[in-house]
């Protein structure tokens, strides 16, 4: 088809949108717009196959889309308008400048050595210690580099059971917590006088004092408590996984027996532990032995992000789908979920549920697995093919399936959890069950409801805060805050001055777990030791020194944590065990047995009555990124785009598209339901009523949220987090009480007020525009790039791995002879690069004698499988390291914990939400995220595919630099040289993977804003890589293949007279991914596990139809759906009506694009 | 009427022309010259320093190894600067009571350190990594000119990139047995080589601080050098090398 044809279809599609947008929210439409909705439909009827599309303005094609997506540069503002003349002058000027920047007079710094130098300090060299940080309160090791006595870099601890080398997005980010000036530097003093009620009439009398002063009184008041037992004495904490911090609570019991100790977490896990007593007798601690588990069932359970051992689950559940030609095997997810969750997103069936159907679903698998009989009569509204399928699953494999509940469900779930994985022989076999790892009272809503009448009551004296921030996140019915005011005496431990130490007479600044020794014991009960990168910053102290004060032996934590690990260590000589534990970064033998256990006989008729199903509920999570809010400072989480719906700097209400059709929030019409949505999404706002609060949340609908359920994450709308944190987003605690945790029935109304504005990177950078239009008389695609690759697990076994179409290009015939390559050619640059779109041109014209001109490398290479031909001479990498990349798109979770490590590694800056939501965030690596459906998007299936530089080995970008800024190292990495650029954009321009970002301001000064972060604060400069430039305004840069790790390895082994070896460069990216999707090494070396997965089968490089050959390749998404599903049309999950259409083999499919030519009938997908 | 001009008018006009053509050309020289000047870059220009610490009395007359006080010169990128420690290793002993040495034993006391004024700094956009040099024989001369003879050390070169790329162009011109580094010192104390022959023209050219052109004879043995630590010529030159 021509080009004049698709601008005429583009421009009557257009108009035909723009006539049926219906005003929210919904009146009466012209005849005109029914007319037009009626040629839509028409257009859409006939087609059939799944498209892949990011956002629903590309799905409506509206003219903001297609002018953001032409534009030259979308994110650019015109300041002022320049005449030539203005322009002349000002461009002379700069000219003129430009060769002064060159002239200085050298700067005399001063060089301070150390007066005596650390015995085990190189300077230069970047030292490396063990140590934990808390994740849910459990621990999770991890491995800091500190360079000159500075962390910069946090990575898993690969000897640590919970980290296995891994991390998630919060660890990669608490470098930045650590260093953050916002966190509180001093004691502070607040005067809370009788009448006060608020915090408005507690705030002015705020006075800094010192931490003598406050042990003072904090000493004097534990001696005069002794008297009485500790009657009016009070400690609430956090999740306390710590042993000496337990063995220290402990004996402050023994030493008061009237105190009262009270755990909080608003994401706790008592459920977990009231649901094993139910099923057991006893609480327990499940620990999910995922590597050996054919068959994963998630009960609304993000086992990845939101439990203790959620890293570790993540890397032994992405073993079971490592799916490649030579290892077919594959393990199978079923997800049931009530918010959209990325365990969802890579789930082969994901059923969307409300919150309230979950224990009815656990019930009938329960049922069905133990009766062993698979055939279910579903609830209402839930597809009983699915559970029955599930069931014949799951009894098919036994000592091999698990049922894993999330850590909010009710008890009643997890017991009948407890009680199908008994069934299923798999308690010993895929989960086991521990003593619990925290020590004190499970139930913790209830024992701070207790706390709480007692401090009403006035029974409460003397209260300790450690960690938490009960004011902001305690339920709402509790009225925490006002029973807070009724203590006449309360210390608070706290990292930030936050809204806890606001209500509290005393503030007292808590060292960073970066700053302070201290243990924790992570999800299987294995403890490690916490210890101190660098002295306390902002003269912070930690929970064990204040402990210790409190039992009034103060010492230092150091003595503390050492000293109870002496009583505990069973060696000969404890300076040697000690020495060895701080070096691995784990207590060896501590982790927990498993205890035997069944299940009590007759549990499951005991069990409290299923909840009442709403007609609308809500749903509570906590954030993926800044979690409970205890994050909300870091700017490096709260820019990093949030899985699925990609916003950031905010919280929205997830809703279904159904739900906001049946509220009348968008209309009830399907073809123009993009386009509404593309207006509504982020804009309008919704007012929630539960248990009696209102919150407004803007609104975000959210193909594959079950129907009739509102998602609102947790940990937004505090009002005293930060600078960064605060006023951020709405506070969904508003909505919590005690009785209803995890979800509550509600009230959903349309808010008047005016627009808001939420920013989301989903609709930014895109490789492909899905457009639905009319052309040769047949219904397809105009543009299918073919970026994410999917095919089902049956298809891969039966193909052999071939899941979609070999290359375009018929294969060379083998050339005779090439000629020598010459040695010393120096640089390349610009040489051997042309621009996309040789897809006109498919070979067979080619004079014979063309392909001889091809080295040998190019003719081999795995960056060129499909041979396509180049106008310029080939370059040979060979000799050579050939850095590339592979990336599994089947384990991919898209958690970002990737995206948050390269931004700590290459001092990536943040930008703030004004400059994101104009398409200016600064990520070199972003997981670009795909919807799959067909024309019903109701329930679109989720891709995820991280996106860095892919270093063509024809780059775009090289050719159209003028300055030659942008140029190949011979290792084939496409190297970006800052202080060369000028600024010009043109590579972003041409770069057809959209990868590279561009420095519009200052942002390492903060320019973005007070949330961003300023790099030339004192305390910040500490925070950046030494090992990479800092970068200024208007400069371009992208992804490096972090060269500062490979120059490092390759000096060492050129030292060490070697080869590189194999795994020896890591980049951060790969070395933070939890499920060990990426990988990165040599293509040159045949046996390199990169250059195995490149010669897997289903490797493909994205876009490879333009010839740019890049070096990181894909490996295609294998999904495995139930067969028995898939006959009967149900595969991919969801509820029926949005089954897929009939299984289409892959291979049958072509891309049209790619092809060159008018594609053939039914070619869409 | 008078004439305006006089006819020496001519040559005022001839002469304005001609410095109208010159001026630019000379502000580019000038300039150009300016810039390269010791006066910017530096070089050769001894600095006040807290302690007029003498490289010549140290390296040549006292035979100290470089490694004693830049201790992490071979396996890390940077050199290092010596710890007052390392100072107070030898001067508690001797020179205890002089009084120029009074800023080291203040800050050895007061644990303080010592504030030296750098005289090396490259931008920081460059990352330049002294071990892999040292190991590919590349003597601390080479860069940092006739340290052995300094009293007060000053800048040996001017570090233009143009330089840096001189040497990563042509490696064969420069590199050595790792060991030469060392021995150079003891060499040119000594005034004759180990086995008693005299200084090569190289050592020599060292020595003084002065840039050696090699031979036919050791370029060969360069190449071969550059052969045997597998340097690869072309991509030593490549941005991502020193830039990152």
């Amino acid at each position: 088809m021509t080009t004049d044809e698709t601008m005429h279809n583009d421009t009557e599609t257009r108009d035909d949108r723009t006539d049926a947008v219906v005003e929210f929210p919904g009146r009466e439409r012209s005849p005109e717009a029914k007319a037009a909705l009626a040629t839509m439909q028409e257009k859409l009827s006939g087609k059939t196959g799944r498209i892949f599309w990011k956002s629903f303005e590309e799905l409506a094609g509206t003219p903001e889309f297609k002018t953001w997506v032409e534009d030259e540069f979308p994110n650019r503002t015109v300041t002022s308008q320049v005449d030539r003349r203005t322009f002349l002058r000002l461009g002379g000027a700069a000219m003129a400048m430009a060769g002064l920047s060159g002239c200085r007079i050298l700067p005399n710094s001063k060089a301070v050595p150390y007066v005596r130098a650390p015995e085990e300090m190189v300077s230069g060299l970047p030292l490396v210690y063990a140590t934990t940080l808390p994740r849910h309160g459990y621990g999770v090791g991890v491995v800091v580099e500190s360079s000159e006595g500075r962390p910069v870099k946090i990575e898993g601890n690969p000897s640590h059971p919970a980290s296995l080398g891994s991390t998630l997005a919060q660890e990669q980010a608490e470098c930045l917590t650590l260093y953050d000036p916002d966190r509180s530097q001093s004691v502070v003093n607040r005067v809370i006088p009788k009448y006060a009620k608020e915090r408005a009439e507690i705030q002015p009398l705020r006075e800094s004092s010192s931490w003598d002063q406050a042990l003072n009184i904090l000493r004097r008041e534990m001696i005069n408590r002794a008297v009485s037992g500790g009657a009016g004495l009070a400690l609430l904490t956090e999740t306390v996984t710590s042993p000496t911090l337990i063995a220290q609570i402990q004996q402050l019991l023994r030493k008061y027996p009237q105190a009262r100790w009270v755990q909080y977490d608003p994401t706790g896990r008592e459920n977990v532990h009231e649901g094993t007593r139910l099923a057991f007798g006893r609480p327990l601690n499940p620990v999910y032995r995922l590597k050996t588990a054919r068959v994963v069932v998630a009960l609304d359970a993000d086992f990845i992000q939101e439990m203790p051992g959620g890293i570790r689950y993540a890397r032994d559940f992405s073993d079971g789908r490592r799916v490649r030609k030579s290892r077919p095997t594959m393990n199978r997810l079923y997800a049931f979920e009530s918010s959209y969750t990325i365990v969802g997103a890579t789930a082969d069936h994901r059923i969307p549920v409300k919150p309230s159907e979950i224990e009815q679903i656990a019930r009938l698998v329960y049922q069905g697995v133990t009766t062993r009989n698979s055939a279910v009569t579903p609830p209402r509204g839930i597809d009983g093919r699915v559970i029955s399928a599930l069931i014949d699953d799951l009894l098919a494999n036994p000592g091999a399936a698990v049922v894993i509940p999330g850590e909010q469900v009710s008890p009643t779930v997890h017991a009948l959890a407890a009680g199908i994985n008994a069934a299923l022989e798999a308690i010993g076999a895929t989960v086991v069950y521990t003593p619990p790892v925290e020590a004190g009272d499970p139930a913790q809503t209830a024992s701070l409801r207790n706390l709480v009448g007692e401090m009403d009551a006035g029974r409460v004296q003397f209260l300790m805060i450690v960690g938490g921030n009960p004011v902001y996140n305690a339920p709402t019915d509790l009225r925490f805050a006002e029973a807070l005011l009724k203590v006449p005496l309360c210390f608070r431990l706290g990292l930030y001055e936050d809204e806890t130490s606001e209500y509290s007479t005393w503030h007292l600044p808590m060292a960073h777990p970066l700053e302070a020794w201290g243990d924790l014991r992570a999800f299987d009960g294995t403890a490690s030791i916490q210890q101190p990168l660098i002295a306390p910053l902002y003269g912070g102290r930690s929970p064990v020194e204040l402990l210790a004060d409190m039992l009034g032996n103060p010492r230092p934590g150091y003595e503390i944590v050492r000293d109870y690990w002496r009583g505990q260590a069973r060696a000969a000589n404890f300076e040697n065990w000690w020495e060895k534990v701080l070096h691995d970064g784990n207590v060896p033998g501590t982790a927990l047995s498993p205890v035997a256990v069944t299940p009590v006989a007759g549990f499951d008729a005991s069990l409290p009555a299923a909840p009442a199903t709403a007609r609308y509920e809500v749903a509570f999570r906590p954030d993926p990124l800044i979690m409970d809010g205890r994050h909300a400072n870091n700017s490096w989480l709260q820019e990093c785009p949030k899985p699925i719906s990609t916003v950031c700097w905010d919280n929205v209400a997830y809703i279904s598209p159904a739900t906001a059709r049946e509220l009348g929030l968008i209309p009830n019409e399907r073809i123009n339901d993009a386009l509404n949505v593309s207006q509504l999404n982020g804009k309008k706002v919704i007012e929630l009523t539960a248990n009696g609060a209102k919150v407004r949340f803007p609104i975000w609908i959210l193909p594959g949220q079950p129907d009739g359920v509102i998602t609102v994450h947790l940990g937004f709308g505090r009002w005293s987090a930060g600078q960064v944190g605060s006023g951020v987003g709405q506070n969904a605690y508003l909505l919590r009480t005690a009785a209803s945790t995890a979800f509550a029935p509600v009230e959903v109304a349309a808010a008047p007020g005016p627009a808001y504005d939420v920013v989301c990177t989903q609709g930014h950078h895109i490789l492909h525009v899905t457009e639905i239009n009319v052309f040769n008389g047949k219904k397809a695609e105009t543009e299918n790039r073919d970026i994410v690759r999917v095919a089902t697990f049956e298809e891969f076994v039966r193909r052999a791995g071939e899941v979609f179409p070999p290359a375009h290009v018929p294969r060379v015939p083998e050339a005779t002879a090439f000629p020598e390559r010459h040695e010393g050619e120096g640089h390349h640059e610009g040489e051997g690069h042309h621009e996309g779109g040789s897809s006109s041109d498919q070979g067979s014209e080619r004079p014979a004698d063309y392909y001889r001109r091809q080295w040998d490398y190019a003719e081999h290479s795995l960056v060129n499988k499909e041979n396509w031909p180049s106008l310029y001479p080939e370059y040979s990498y060979k000799g050579f390291n050939a850095w590339g990349m592979a990336i599994d798109l089947t384990t991919c979770v898209g958690c970002n914990a990737c995206v948050v490590a390269c931004q700590a590694e290459n001092n990536i800056p943040t930008v703030g939400k004004r400059e994101v939501g104009r398409g200016r965030e600064m990520h070199w690596l972003r997981i670009d995220h795909y919807y799959e459906s067909d024309e019903n998007w109701d329930n679109a299936v989720s891709h995820f595919q991280p996106l860095m530089c892919v270093h063509c080995e024809a780059a775009p970008c090289e050719p159209v630099c003028p300055v030659a800024a942008t140029v190949h190292s011979h290792e084939g990495i496409n190297q970006m040289v800052y202080n060369r650029c000028i600024g010009t954009r043109y590579c972003s321009n041409n770069c057809p993977y959209k990868v590279r970002r561009f420095n519009y301001l200052k942002w390492t000064a903060g320019i973005g804003g007070e949330r961003t972060i300023n790099f030339e604060l004192p305390v910040l400069k500490m925070l950046a890589n030494p090992e990479v430039t800092v970068r200024g305004r208007g400069v371009m840069e992208k992804c490096t293949y972090c060269v500062q790790r490979i120059n490092r390895v390759r000096i060492e082994a050129k030292k060490a007279g070697r080869e590189i070896e194999d795994g020896e460069v890591i980049t951060a990216c790969q070395q933070a991914c939890p499920t060990r999707t990426i990988v990165f090494g040599d293509l040159n070396n045949p046996d390199s596990e990169v250059s195995r997965l490149r010669r897997e089968p289903h490797d493909y490089s994205l876009l490879a139809e333009l010839n740019t050959r890049p070096r990181t390749g894909y490996l295609a998404r294998v999904r495995n759906p139930n067969p028995a599903l898939a006959a009967t049309g149900a595969a991919a999950g969801t509820r029926g009506e949005g089954a897929n259409p009939e299984e289409r083999s892959a291979i049958d499919r072509q891309r049209p694009a790619g092809a060159g030519g008018a594609p053939t009938e039914g070619t869409a997908r | 009427m008078a004439q305006i001009f006089r006819p020496y008018g001519n040559v005022i006009a001839r002469l304005v022309l001609i410095l109208l053509a010159l001026t630019p050309l000379t502000l580019m020289v000038t300039m150009s010259q300016f810039t390269r000047s010791s006066y910017v870059t530096k070089v050769g220009v001894p600095y006040e320093q807290p302690v007029p610490f003498s490289h010549e009395h140290h390296v040549n007359e006292l035979g100290i190894d470089c490694r004693y006080c830049h201790s992490s010169v071979e396996v890390s990128g940077s050199a290092g600067y010596p710890s007052t420690h390392t100072c107070m290793s030898c001067h508690s002993q001797i020179w205890t009571n002089s009084p120029l040495l009074e800023p080291v034993r203040e800050s050895y006391i007061k644990n303080v350190p010592l504030k030296w004024t750098r005289l090396n700094e490259l931008p920081d956009f460059v990352y330049f990594n002294h071990s892999i040099h040292v190991n590919r024989g590349i003597s601390c001369n080479n860069c940092h000119g006739p340290v052995q003879a300094m009293q007060m050390a000053y800048k040996g070169q001017a570090f233009q990139m143009r330089w840096c790329l001189e040497c990563h162009r042509n490696p064969e011109r420069y590199v050595n047995e790792t060991q030469f580094v060392w021995d150079l010192y003891r060499n040119i104390q000594r005034g004759q080589r180990a086995d008693g022959t005299v200084l090569t023209n190289e050592e020599e050219a060292l020595k003084r601080g002065l840039q050696y052109h090699r031979n036919e004879e050791e370029l060969k043995k360069g190449r071969e050098l550059v052969k045997k630590y597998n340097i690869q010529t072309q991509a030593l030159s490549d941005c991502s090398i020193c830039h990152r």
